[in-house]
């Protein structure tokens, strides 16, 4: 008698198990409707900001603040062209953006806007050397400042570093998020993708004009495809009663979705310049009339990078500090991925503040 | 055997060795947990497991010659596709003496090099705008008898690398 009751015991427990997780799935379920009108109205940015100035398809972000800023050196922050910059300002508790408005800095972000076909000619000089040394012009004009600060984060800080290196005397301070300047190390699948034996990068924009959004989409749903098509919506189906996990998935998913095609000859010089030909280390890298020469940046430093990155290998960012003239270097490593060193925990516990102590002693 | 068909054969077998050991890599995650736990949960460490290994063999596949390859003749396709649906719709366009969108790219183009002739001859005048405003300078201080002094060329002022703005305005705050 004892041993029939052990020998189906297990049964037993594994049958209410699968009927309670059946009831689970009946209830997650039902919510879909609910899920569905959330999924439509979700709150792009979290801190209150203004339009201060447009140039063609850019717009440049003011974030007031509560109070008047503390430091007389404005902050610029320079996000990529390839996905819109509201990650920067995610949510309350998830804005970069947040944690240097409440410290007291008079911040800035640029919004490049979303290129259409008749943007494809646009070059990393009319970047660079156009709508970013206007901005910056406008901001220190703006604030009487005879410097700024600048943030740039993934291509947007390779921009930065370009913007740098070709106008220093403007520039007083220069922190990196993630930026790729190295690329050779062959960590990253893009480097790999990106080869001259396997992507032929003019074929490619003189067919399609601009890099198109889709494109770009797909390539990082790649990096990972067995996490970003397999794992990431089971794991939403079985958290979908989690109100806050609903919340953080779908402000996340919308900004991951939310993909902008890059222009034509912005992408045909980044992949043959940097990607293929890895000019930028060798200070080789054209933008317009100009050579940039990374031992021309002399301003302070602050290079973070993301430990788990698949998109900027840390060894990709790691090599800026050395190729630069400048004394004060710093460099932050946090354990996180491409996107969770902008948003994630840790980062926004540890990273940001430590990021905006530093700026502080040196604005 | 041809190179051809040597080489079909390699990626085949390379191609089969990635699915073998995304498999076996499977195979050993699903066992190698206790049938005690709770099942739930059982099941969601042997599907970590089994997603684990998937991803690695991935990860590994992704990193293959064999799929750089399919990579490219996928992308070489798409790029035939594009242009060809691009060259029917331009004649189509014309047939019926429309603007197509190579038109505006030419226009386009073209308005480039407009801008960037523009560009560098402004910044040429630019540039011998300041050197005359240093000799005029240079006159004042040194009195006429120097005034005609050419400045040397360390003197003279680099052109910053500057763009134009083609459609700047400020908003009001």
């Amino acid at each position: 008698m004892t041993e029939t009751t052990t020998l189906a015991d297990p049964l037993f427990k594994w049958q209410s198990a699968m009927m309670e997780e059946g009831f689970a799935n009946l209830r997650r379920m039902s919510r879909l409707p609910y899920l569905w009108q959330k999924a439509q109205n979700v709150r792009k940015g979290a801190t209150p900001s203004e339009v201060v100035y447009e140039e063609d398809r850019l717009k440049l972000l003011h974030y007031p603040g509560q109070t008047a800023p503390r430091y007389k050196t404005p902050l610029v922050f320079v996000f990529a062209l390839v996905n819109r910059p509201y990650i920067l300002d995610l949510k309350p508790g998830r804005s970069v953006v947040s944690h240097f408005v409440n410290a007291g800095f008079d911040t800035y972000l640029i919004d490049w806007g979303a290129p259409t076909p008749a943007d494809r000619h646009l070059t990393l000089d009319d970047y660079v050397n156009g709508y970013m040394s206007n901005v910056i012009d406008f901001v220190r004009e703006r604030t009487g400042a005879p410097q700024a600060n600048v943030l740039g984060y993934c291509m947007g800080g390779t921009m930065s570093t370009m913007f740098t290196a070709l106008h220093q005397e403007r520039v007083k301070n220069l922190m990196l998020l993630a930026a790729g300047i190295d690329f050779s190390p062959r960590e990253g699948l893009i480097n790999m993708w990106s080869d001259p034996r396997y992507f032929d990068v003019d074929q490619f924009i003189d067919a399609f004009g601009n890099a198109p959004a889709q494109f770009l989409q797909a390539s990082f749903l790649l990096l990972k495809p067995v996490q970003n098509l397999i794992e990431k919506p089971i794991n939403f189906l079985e958290k979908m009663d989690d109100d806050k996990f609903v919340d953080d998935y779908f402000t996340m998913e919308t900004w991951l979705n939310d993909n902008i095609a890059v222009p034509g000859e912005v992408f045909r010089q980044f992949v043959k310049g940097l990607y293929q030909k890895n000019l930028l280390v060798q200070n080789r890298m054209p933008v317009g009339k100009h050579t940039v020469d990374l031992r021309k940046i002399t301003c302070p430093i602050l290079n973070i990078m993301a430990q788990n990155d698949d998109l900027v290998p840390c060894a990709s960012s790691a090599a800026f500090n050395d190729l630069v003239s400048s004394k004060d270097r710093k460099s932050i490593i946090v354990p996180a991925g491409h996107i969770g060193l902008a948003v994630g925990t840790k980062a926004q516990k540890e990273s940001w503040p430590e990021a905006t102590r530093w700026l502080a002693e040196r604005s | 055997m041809s190179n051809t068909t040597e080489n079909a054969f390699e990626q085949a077998g390379a191609f089969q060795k990635i699915w073998m050991d995304t498999f076996t890599k499977m195979a050993q995650a699903g066992f190698s947990f206790s049938p005690e736990s709770a099942p739930p949960e059982f099941m969601r460490q042997m599907r970590s497991g089994i997603f684990g290994a998937l991803a690695k063999s991935w990860e590994e596949f992704m990193r293959s010659p064999q799929f750089m390859e399919s990579m490219k003749a996928m992308m070489d396709n798409a790029i035939s596709f594009r242009k060809m649906s691009n060259d029917f719709l331009t004649q189509a366009h014309h047939t019926f003496q429309g603007t197509a969108q190579a038109d505006i790219d030419n226009l386009m183009l073209a308005l480039r090099h407009l801008e960037t002739r523009i560009l560098d001859r402004v910044e040429d005048v630019s540039t011998r705008l300041d050197r005359v405003e240093k000799a005029l300078n240079g006159t004042a201080r040194n009195g006429a008898a120097m005034g005609a002094a050419k400045p040397a060329a360390h003197q003279r002022k680099a052109s910053k690398p500057k763009r134009s703005a083609s459609r700047r305005r400020a908003t009001a705050a």
